[in-house]
């Protein structure tokens, strides 16, 4: 068990901690701008009325989703060649954030179907792949936790997010096949067939919000998975002694 | 090369004897076939309609089951520490395995889908599609299975996990190799998802071998 | 010869995976004929490994497994005969493994060594399930493997059961 690695963690921590409360703060205010775009100063729908406020939640969520994924995929990728004893750190912390934004996607998008098309969940391109992304995070999280030595652990989970992220074009591409062959294109679609000028400023703001809400809360994460780790490896140093 | 060829005939040798496991996969893909009636109703034009997609349901589920006698089998027994040990390169090993499982299950479709088909009144001319698609696809799941069983042989024997891994994976495969079928039953054409199953085929029989090698070693530590 | 000894998780089963190719080393380095090893496959090529597990399918007779192990090593089956000598297995050649008995069983994996020449012998707890007779036979086998030029080390709880032995013993380091 190569104890050396986070010996001195140090530098990520102090950088960690600088970087924290402006993340933080940043978040929070373009969470407030973004929301106040979104729910005040954007046009309501012709169609949907009010209920497309919803998309301003659920689209940035699914995107988020999306971003951290690949993130993962790429960092444990780096991690695995290089060896950086970070990247498995970024993954761990990051794959619960992930999938909570990813099941945000889905509830919100629940939401948003009932009064629009009166059915709970309808098996809509996205939505399916949404889901489908919720349970590659699912699956990348119980993998990780199934395994106590971190290294192995950390190679295992590198290897399947690698393998994830080559399958996400191929899902997304099969589950569009699937979903225009089985059902007419027009109808079940939660967005309408552009995005109207004035609603796209609040999306962007939301996104870039949620970037930011990611970031801060992946660092903060990351940090108490370090310490966590650290305290962990000087529990076994004195147990065999 | 005559090396991997002994080791496809002995790997052959081993699927094949163990008897009581294919047993219990063979019944499960009958049972899964022949309770569908009971639960749905015995409407015929209902169960035809559901037909291929069930078959492929239950040959994909039988394909989960019996990733069990890949490679964890043989961490259990030491087995693996000899694959590991070996001169021969471990992709080659790997391979061999892969492809001795892959040729049985499909071996073992074509022969239980004809009476399958029959119970559920499947269209008879849907066969040759349904087959085809079982040996393109089916190959695909061992493949991907092998993958999530070479990252998970250093745990304790857990299906659960191995199955939620592999949902994701097997998503595609299911909507090509169902939609090929759908596709035969409306008179569309086949071809386009056949071609991309075998590309998927043709994406990962060269490089999983390579990903569950570093994975059995790696389990090491 | 050389007899590890320690506790239970004093780290005996991981100094001979170490050694065998199959555990990265973190720290430190394991030498060879006095130079370092920096190609592992070569390392892999000069051990024969015995681990605790007997490393048998119940599905293969007892020659189908020389067999598949040979073919392991990338060679033909060899002279399954001589080899099952070794260990007295000869006439249950065609017995299937699920049939033997745990000594049978374990002097079948020992048989791995007749396979190869290896020249550095790993052993992880021989002794466990193999009976006197085995014992013997083992003790015999080293002796000559010695006399070659071989070199064997042992994990086991059994000191007595090898004699002329070097001894590390793993809980006093």
């Amino acid at each position: 068990m190569p104890v050396s690695r986070f010996a001195n963690p140090g530098k990520f921590l102090r950088l960690a901690d600088r970087l924290l409360p402006w993340l933080g703060t940043a978040a929070i205010v373009s969470f407030a701008y973004g929301l106040y775009l979104a729910l005040y100063a954007s046009p309501p729908d012709y169609q949907q009325g009010e209920t497309v406020r919803i998309m301003y939640v659920h689209v940035p969520a699914a995107w988020m989703g999306l971003v951290i994924y690949v993130a993962m995929a790429i960092i444990a990728g780096i991690g695995l060649v290089a060896r950086h004893a970070l990247a498995d750190i970024f993954c761990t912390a990051a794959a619960p954030v992930g999938a909570v934004l990813t099941a945000l996607c889905l509830i919100t998008g629940s939401l948003w179907g009932q009064p629009t098309w009166g059915a709970w969940w309808v098996w809509d391109a996205r939505l399916t792949s949404v889901l489908i992304l919720f349970f590659l995070y699912c699956g990348y999280i119980l993998l990780r936790h199934s395994f106590d030595d971190h290294d192995k652990g950390g190679k295992a989970g590198a290897i399947l997010l690698l393998v994830g992220i080559v399958n996400i074009p191929i899902i997304h591409f099969s589950v569009l096949w699937w979903n225009t062959l089985h059902q007419p294109p027009s109808v079940f679609r939660l967005t309408g067939p552009s995005i109207a000028p004035g609603m796209l400023k609040p999306l962007l703001a939301m996104a870039f919000a949620y970037l930011l809400y990611a970031k801060s809360v992946i660092l903060l994460r990351m940090k108490t998975e370090l310490l966590a780790r650290k305290i962990e490896t000087t529990e076994m140093l004195d147990d065999s002694d | 090369m005559k090396n991997f060829l002994r080791l496809l005939r002995a790997d052959m040798r081993l699927q094949t004897r163990c008897r009581a496991e294919w047993v219990a996969l063979v019944m499960f893909f009958i049972i899964v076939n022949f309770l569908l009636p009971f639960a749905i109703g015995p409407d015929p034009e209902l169960l035809q309609r559901l037909a291929p997609g069930l078959i492929w349901l239950a040959a994909l589920l039988m394909s989960l089951l019996a990733l069990e006698t890949l490679f964890i089998a043989d961490a259990r027994d030491g087995t693996l520490d000899l694959m590991l040990l070996s001169p021969l390169p471990l992709p080659l090993i790997v391979l061999s395995k892969l492809i001795a499982q892959a040729l049985i299950i499909v071996a073992g479709l074509a022969l239980m889908v004809g009476p399958a088909a029959l119970l559920l009144g499947m269209n008879l001319a849907l066969l040759p599609v349904l087959l085809l698609s079982l040996a393109l696809g089916v190959p695909v799941l061992v493949l991907l299975g092998g993958v999530a069983a070479s990252i998970t042989v250093a745990l304790n024997r857990n299906p659960a996990l191995l199955i939620l891994l592999l949902i994701p994976f097997y998503i595609p495969v299911l909507i090509f190799a169902a939609g090929a079928c759908e596709a035969a039953l409306m008179g569309a054409p086949v071809a386009p998802h056949l071609l991309l199953l075998g590309a998927m085929l043709a994406l990962l029989l060269p490089s999983a071998p390579f990903v569950i090698a570093a994975g059995l070693r790696s389990a090491e530590g | 010869m050389l007899l590890v000894t320690g506790r239970n998780g004093s780290g005996k089963s991981s100094l001979l995976r170490m050694l065998a190719g199959l555990l990265p080393v973190f720290e430190g380095a394991i030498f060879w004929r006095g130079a370092p090893i920096k190609d592992w496959d070569a390392q892999r090529a000069r051990v024969n490994y015995i681990g605790h597990t007997d490393a048998l399918k119940s599905a293969l007779s007892v020659g189908e497994t020389l067999g598949y192990w040979s073919i392991l090593q990338g060679r033909k089956e060899k002279n399954t005969k001589k080899t099952l000598e070794l260990f007295g297995l000869a006439d249950l050649r065609d017995r299937s493994v699920r049939a033997l008995s745990a000594g049978q069983k374990r002097r079948l994996a020992l048989t791995r060594l007749g396979l190869s020449e290896a020249p550095l012998w790993l052993f992880d707890e021989p002794s466990t399930g193999l009976d006197d007779e085995g014992q013997t036979q083992l003790a015999t086998l080293i002796e000559s493997h010695r006399k070659a030029g071989g070199f064997a080390v042992i994990a086991t709880h059994h000191k007595a059961d090898f004699k002329n032995a070097r001894h590390l013993a793993l809980d006093q380091i």
